[in-house]
């Protein structure tokens, strides 16, 4: 009766009387907020790479990489935009282009700049819904993010949580929660609804008919990846004036295209880049200049929208890591490369960087992380047309890097 | 994360904290050790929230954290990230019963770290060798092992134990 007579003492052990617990709910969310924002900002790849970043550790990656600290050239003071310039808004579209931008500030207060990465993505965990989140950080790592969904992508109302157990209310990815627990009403942004997020250092309205937008303004101090000590609560990066001037002054329906330095080249046997009911999910991207560059993509099929990460990025000094008994070094096409840079990926996902050290870990100029999964994390079944792509050697030979001349840069990563 | 989704994690968070905390005591042998790996966990818990909350059985994915969390900090010289302020005032003097329980609990420490979570998730959390297998990221025959040769190291230490206070 071994494992009666186990289960019997465990039960007695957990029973033992408690001491108080010391555990603060509220600043595992404040860190935690901390590292998503963090991974919002790591130059590195898009998806499940980044999420190794942000959270370094056990679910998926262990220091797998290291963000570095993003310092934005200031942009220049602007005058803030007046409270009563209110166009009337065009509909917003139901869908983003995510090659393309839908929305940029406008007006950043002094000290601020659009700078780090920004990402459009279609949402890994529930497909459909897209957003566009754009940064903008102080030189002391105050941060800026600005989420822009598309028309019909949130429920406003209230929350299956706010509405309590039993409400029926399905979970909602982008939720305006206007329920006095958890929102209080905001003087309008150009002439349409607004709330503050109870608590919160964020605005959201609605920018357009049915299209939502939430501006989140992170405690101060941020830092990219592992935070020693919580953030502390109630440093807001701006005033609430200055939240909704910034929300005033977003720019909607822009075109100017993101630019890549480079492509994942279509083959024969896939019959384009990617294998047959996947897309391009992802888009991660920074202003350089006038110019939208594109540092990372994430492709994948449906159920599993960041299937594949790709990223080439210039070397920072950080990258990835390698950890002994889990990561080999591997020379292939003439590249230093850390293969499997951790065994907490699922086993048979495929994790592949460049060294970024030396002539030979870079290509280009570049550095290059591969993140291919084999299988849906969500129902551990092998991902519908995973092996046509070969593994992330494969895909690295498809790949063409195009130089460091933005004219001879392309529109279509995955064309 | 929005207010909403924050107000959502916090209601799990609070209705499981003390799921979370016994079960990490199972793991760590002391309560403070169990509170900080119970803030670490629900720190990543945050920032996965988007696809715990989809997850099948959120209680199975944090658990997944939770024993995860634990065994790296043990595999690993782990920088600890979060240090909870504070300790526990001295406990009260031992009664004949609670040495029972704290020769229990140091049979329970001897076992390699991932021994005893096996021991823990099969017997403690009752999950199936399958379950246990996927949360330790090992397959179900090491789960069977690992299972066989805690519960000996178990029997062999407290074998007076059971006999003689437990009996």
């Amino acid at each position: 009766m071994d494992e009666d007579w186990t289960r019997a003492l465990l039960t007695r052990i957990a029973d033992d009387p408690e001491p108080p617990a010391r555990i603060d709910i509220q600043a595992a969310r404040c860190l935690g907020r901390r590292r998503v924002r963090a991974r919002l900002f790591a130059q590195v790849a898009a998806g499940p790479l980044a999420i190794a970043l942000a959270v370094g550790a056990i679910v998926i990656a262990p220091h797998a990489l290291v963000a570095r600290t993003q310092h934005p050239v200031p942009a220049a003071p602007a005058a803030r935009p007046s409270a009563t310039k209110a166009t009337p808004p065009a509909p917003a579209p139901a869908k983003f282009n995510p090659l393309v931008p839908y929305a940029t500030f406008g007006w950043l207060p002094s000290g601020f700049s659009e700078g780090g990465v920004s990402r459009l993505w279609t949402n890994p965990f529930q497909s459909g819904t897209d957003s566009l989140t754009l940064g903008a950080q102080d030189t002391s790592g105050r941060t800026l993010l600005l989420t822009v969904y598309p028309r019909g992508a949130c429920r406003v109302g209230a929350s299956a949580a706010s509405a309590g157990a039993g409400s029926g209310l399905p979970a909602a990815n982008c939720l305006i929660d206007t329920t006095p627990k958890a929102a209080s009403r905001a003087p309008a942004i150009n002439g349409r609804p607004a709330w503050y997020a109870v608590g919160e250092d964020g605005i959201s309205w609605e920018y357009a008919p049915g299209a939502w937008a939430i501006l989140d303004a992170a405690a101060a101090g941020q830092v990219p990846g592992e935070a020693a000590v919580p953030a502390k609560p109630g440093l807001f990066a701006v005033s609430e004036p200055t939240l909704r001037s910034i929300a005033r002054s977003v720019r909607y329906g822009q075109r100017t295209p993101i630019v890549f330095p480079f492509r994942l080249r279509g083959s024969g046997q896939l019959g384009g880049a990617l294998p047959a009911g996947w897309e391009l999910t992802s888009v991660s991207f920074s202003l350089k200049g006038k110019t939208l560059v594109g540092s990372a993509i994430t492709a994948g099929p449906a159920g599993d929208a960041s299937a594949l990460s790709i990223s080439a990025i210039e070397p920072d000094g950080y990258g990835c890591k390698f950890v002994p008994g889990q990561s080999s070094y591997v020379t292939k096409y003439g590249v230093a490369w850390i293969d499997r840079i951790t065994a907490e990926v699922n086993s048979n996902d495929e994790v592949l960087c460049s060294t970024g050290l030396g002539p030979a870990g870079l290509v280009h100029g570049l550095q290059v992380f591969i993140y291919l999964e084999a299988n849906n994390p969500a129902d551990k079944q092998a991902l519908a047309g995973v092996k046509s792509l070969a593994g992330a050697f494969a895909v690295y030979a498809r790949m063409e890097l195009l130089g460091a001349d933005p004219a001879s840069w392309t529109k279509d990563p995955v064309g | 994360m929005r207010a909403s989704r924050e107000a959502e994690y916090t209601q799990y968070v609070e209705a499981r904290l003390g799921w979370l905390r016994r079960t990490a005591y199972l793991l760590c042998q002391d309560w403070q050790g169990a509170d900080d790996l119970v803030q670490t966990a629900i720190t990543r818990l945050y920032t996965h929230w988007g696809r715990a909350r989809d997850a099948t059985s959120l209680d199975a994915y944090t658990r997944t954290i939770l024993v995860r969390t634990f065994l790296a900090e043990r595999r690993t010289p782990w920088a600890r990230r979060v240090v909870l302020p504070g300790g526990y005032p001295d406990q009260p003097a031992r009664s004949h019963d609670e040495d029972a329980r704290l020769d229990v609990r140091a049979a329970l420490e001897r076992l390699p770290p991932r021994q005893r979570a096996t021991v823990v998730l099969r017997f403690y959390c009752d999950l199936p060798v399958d379950e246990a297998a996927e949360v330790l990221g090992i397959t179900p025959g090491t789960v069977k092992s690992q299972t066989a040769k805690g519960l000996a190291s178990l029997r062999d230490a407290l074998s007076p134990v059971m006999e003689g206070r437990y009996g």
